[in-house]
């Protein structure tokens, strides 16, 4: 008797919990925002055929609990992989070698190193990481004219808003004539100078990066003394000027693949991110807060870019082990598994705390030669031990690439020197 | 900062000649002006610190210096390869009780008898208005008023002599050089040699084109809050002491001068070559022949009484006790800067051949005896200047000082080596103090900059040590951020030496008597509390 009860409560548990997960189940639809106020309704919900919650990482839902965070769900689109680029990335198959003695990759010319990486190759995470780094959908030269580096107080909100121009040119893995320009030794340079304020006007950086293990070659000018000084290679892993991220910390990771000491799979999954962002985030022409700052929400802790679209991404996630002198002692990087991107990154401390989560919006353009890149819109660095951010947001109707008669020469030392009258 | 981007027809009145200087140019009138203001307004205040030994009263905590400054900048996108920047700077130095103690003893008497209005009048309003002309990839102008920093260090003029520096602004204390230059109408031009990774410049000094008092540095010989101990207020440019003369032919400021620089890179290291006819950075007295002055002053001597000093070159001054001149020099510079993977550090040289470089000497002369050491005359010597520089990130001071990044430390070596030195010459530093010249004196600094709470909260200590002949300084401070426009300073200058002239008036034996009183001599007493609030827009 007391068998049979226990049976038919089991039963009615079951159709209850049946019936509760089809109703809890329902698909919600297009830009339903996912917010602290409704994660425990709609968390078992799906969007895509996938569960909300199951494409919140840990620290993800952390901060829509806690720090203000809201995520509008859009559908999720394709993001077009350009024709040149396969072509390269394909010719790298069999070709392309990732040397275990030096970790670095050989026989790459362009496009991604190891487009068909096997998760059952013990060098799959590293390899993924190359991927990222030498094969991203960014054309050959990429402009940012306009941009901020936004300092935001979680309690006080924007204190800095320096507008800066930004230029990268790749010197090998070019899509558009010749894959490698000079001896082949640089693999690309960046330029980097400060607008605004006035205080920072001509302030600017140029980076000569190596296709080998080497530090970068830096400078910077100084416009108060009129002066470059050159700067130490040990920078990669230090703080861009007073921001919250590091030199490795541009668009989550930027360093040599082979400075850091290892990287492990940790798995594939899916999560909310945005692969199709809405742009402009920013418009610096605007001076209501509303049009200036289209991205950001006007509320503690300020630094939320909640006005976007979150789509589902099936990524990769790797955890990268940082050297000794690292502040960090490990990056986790969720990779998008159809094309390099990252669009999330957690960095923990060297006592494994958490301590900073990195967020990277991104949009697919066509460029100016044809080529379908993919830019930033924007991106976060948040320092949850200091509630303190840096947002970076682009005027992307501003942005180029591969303009014609673009050369190297115009990233250069000389370039950053004019900038810094 | 206000950004205006405009569609202007460049309907001014001078369009015509807009336009010939366009068609001239080769180029075509853009469309659409690009045009940036930006600048600042700040105020800036300095207290003495100690008792300032000329004058009766105590000059503890009493503001020496109540300035305020406006900084208002243009940069205009004129045409694809031709751009103008303009930049000026408004002063107003207010006076106040210890300007006035100095004036009374005769600070600025050779002017106004007004230290404030000096200090008003002495920078440039007009710092820089220059066209930069992009020809093609290869040539490129920049005509006009504008600043040219040559060589690698910001603190020792070893090769960056393209300028005097104007050091009555804040003495050695400025970190910004571009506020301390004076300015120069230049003709600048640049050859890029991306096959050799270098470029080529040429600049051209048109002497008539500029200020006669551009040459050279200026320094506080006016008797004013930066003058050396004991001669505040004491005013050296009265035609009876020794006026400036930039019309003395071996430092005629009307004459035009030339530089040349070869810079590029070379197994990663940056270097640079250069060659550079200019100025000797400090004035020198070249000293009348004669007592003559003595008369004027109702001291009785026969006209013509031997001073006992040599005229430089046989050019007699055009002052009754002699002239101030800035002799002409030649300049050949070699910088280097590198890497070091090693070291993780940046490791910076610099040398500097100077032929002729111009010194005073003497203590025997009848004028040294009365004015100061220095007054025998001048002496000519080629000169060796060298630093090495060392850049280092200190990742420690995150964890011992909690800085938020690894904090910036940076240590100099400086020498000086005098080329065919005779100790018995007693070449002197600086007219009117007695340490005698040594072959070679060294100068240590260092620089330890720290950073928290994201750049708003910056301390820095600057300080220097001057191996040779003692004495140094040390500078503390604190860089504030408030929001995005305002920012706040606080520093405190402090100073200290092995020998100081004392507080003996000009034209007492005592002046002839001291051998020991060098660079950081001249600071005596002359510590300092600074603030400056300033507003960007």
């Amino acid at each position: 008797m007391y068998a049979s009860r226990k049976t038919k409560q089991t039963l009615l548990a079951i159709v209850f919990g049946l019936t509760s997960a089809f109703v809890w189940a329902a698909e919600v639809p297009e830009g339903t925002v996912v917010s602290a106020a409704n994660l425990d309704q709609i968390k078992n919900d799906t969007f895509e055929g996938k569960t909300v919650g199951s494409m919140l990482t840990e620290k993800m839902e952390w901060r829509i609990r806690n720090s203000g965070w809201k995520l509008p769900l859009a559908r999720s689109k394709e993001i077009v992989l350009d024709p040149k680029w396969v072509k390269a990335s394909q010719a790298n198959v069999g070709r392309a070698k990732l040397n275990p003695q030096t970790r670095q990759v050989e026989g790459w010319e362009a496009g991604e190193p190891f487009p068909n990486v096997d998760p059952k190759d013990p060098q799959f995470a590293e390899k993924l990481v190359w991927n990222w780094s030498l094969g991203q959908l960014r054309g050959d030269v990429a402009i940012a004219p306009i941009w901020t580096q936004m300092l935001i107080d979680s309690k006080k909100g924007i204190h800095a808003e320096p507008i800066a121009n930004f230029t990268r040119y790749s010197m090998k893995g070019r899509l558009g004539g010749k894959a490698t320009e000079g001896d082949g030794k640089e693999l690309g340079r960046q330029l980097l100078y400060f607008m605004e304020p006035a205080d920072m006007k001509g302030l600017g950086t140029f980076a000569i990066q190596y296709d080998s293990a080497q530090v970068n070659d830096s400078w910077v000018y100084i416009p108060a003394v009129r002066r470059v000084r050159r700067l130490s290679g040990g920078a990669w892993m230090d703080p861009i000027g007073s921001s919250d991220q590091l030199n490795d910390d541009l668009e989550i990771f930027n360093a040599r693949p082979s400075w850091y000491t290892g990287y492990k799979y940790l798995g594939k999954r899916w999560v909310l991110a945005v692969a199709n962002s809405k742009n402009p985030l920013w418009n610096p022409k605007a001076k209501d807060y509303a049009g200036r700052y289209i991205g950001l929400e006007n509320a503690a802790p300020y630094w939320n870019m909640n006005n976007d679209r979150f789509e589902p991404r099936e990524v990769y996630v790797v955890e990268a082990t940082t050297p000794n002198e690292h502040p960090y002692s490990k990056k986790v990087l969720y990779m998008d598994v159809k094309y390099p991107r990252i669009y999330y990154g957690e960095a923990y401390n060297r006592k494994g705390e958490f301590w900073k989560f990195m967020e990277f919006h991104s949009f697919q353009a066509k460029a100016d030669d044809g080529f379908m890149d993919v830019r930033t819109s924007g991106g976060a660095i948040i320092d949850f031990l200091r509630n303190h951010a840096t947002v970076f947001l682009v005027d992307t109707p501003s942005w180029k690439t591969n303009p014609a008669n673009f050369k190297a020469s115009d990233v250069s030392l000389n370039v950053l020197e004019a900038a810094g009258r | 900062m206000i950004d205006t981007k405009r569609n202007i027809a460049l309907r001014v009145s001078g369009a015509a000649s807009v336009a010939a200087l366009f068609a001239a140019l080769g180029s075509t009138p853009a469309q659409a002006v690009e045009t940036k203001f930006y600048g600042d307004v700040s105020v800036a205040m300095s207290l003495n610190m100690k008792d300032v030994i000329e004058t009766k009263d105590d000059d503890k905590y009493k503001i020496s210096m109540l300035r305020a400054t406006s900084h208002l900048n243009m940069d205009a996108n004129l045409t694809e390869g031709l751009s103008f920047v303009g930049k000026v700077r408004l002063v107003r130095d207010f006076p106040n009780s210890y300007l006035t103690d100095l004036e009374r003893l005769g600070g600025d008497s050779a002017g106004h008898s007004n230290l404030a209005r000096l200090y008003t009048g002495t920078p440039n309003y007009l710092r820089e208005a220059y066209f930069d002309w992009k020809l093609n990839d290869r040539l490129q102008f920049r005509i006009g008023k504008q600043q040219v920093a040559w060589g690698e260090t910001d603190f020792f003029q070893a090769m960056d002599m393209v300028h005097g520096y104007d050091f009555t602004w804040r003495s050695i204390l400025e970190p910004a050089n571009e506020e301390l230059r004076k300015p120069l109408f230049l003709i600048n031009t640049t050859v890029m040699v991306p096959e050799l990774d270098g470029k080529a410049q040429l600049l051209l000094r048109p002497g008539k084109a500029n200020r006669k008092d551009a040459v050279g540095n200026t320094i506080d010989l006016f008797g004013g809050r930066w003058a050396g101990q004991p001669y505040k207020g004491v005013d050296f440019r009265v035609p009876l002491v020794t006026p400036y003369n930039y019309s003395n032919p071996e430092g005629d400021a009307e004459d035009t001068t030339w530089g040349v620089r070869w810079s590029g890179s070379l197994m990663e290291i940056n270097y640079s070559l250069s060659y550079l006819k200019t100025y000797n950075p400090f004035p020198v007295v070249n000293p009348a022949a004669n007592m003559d002055f003595l008369t004027l002053i109702g001291v009785p001597v026969p006209a013509g009484t031997p001073s006992g000093s040599e005229q430089f070159k046989g050019r007699t001054p055009i002052g009754v006790s002699g002239e101030l001149i800035y002799p002409k020099i030649d300049l050949f510079g070699l910088t280097a800067s590198g890497y070091s993977s090693t070291a993780d550090a940046v490791f910076s040289g610099e040398l500097a051949y100077i032929r002729d470089y111009a010194y005073n000497f003497g203590y025997i002369s009848g004028l040294s005896g009365v004015f100061g050491p220095g007054f025998d005359g001048i002496r000519q010597k080629n000169v060796v200047k060298s630093m090495v520089r060392m850049d280092k990130n200190l990742a420690f001071t995150q964890s011992v000082l909690g800085t938020e990044k690894p904090a910036f430390f940076s240590v100099q070596l400086f020498d000086t080596w005098i080329r065919g030195f005779k100790s018995s010459e007693n070449l002197v530093q600086a007219v009117g103090f007695g340490q005698a010249s040594k072959k070679h004196s060294s100068l240590l600094t260092t620089i330890l900059g720290l950073s928290y709470a994201n750049g708003t909260v910056v301390p820095e200590l600057v300080a220097g040590w001057y191996m040779t002949y003692g004495g140094g300084f040390a500078v503390p401070s604190v860089s504030l951020q408030f929001g995005k426009d305002w920012r706040f300073k606080v520093e405190y200058d402090h100073f200290w030496n092995t020998g100081s002239r004392p507080a003996t008036p000009p034209g007492a034996n005592a002046a002839n008597t001291e051998r020991d009183t060098s660079f950081f001599g001249y600071f005596n007493n002359n510590d300092q509390l600074y603030m400056k609030l300033t507003y960007q827009f």
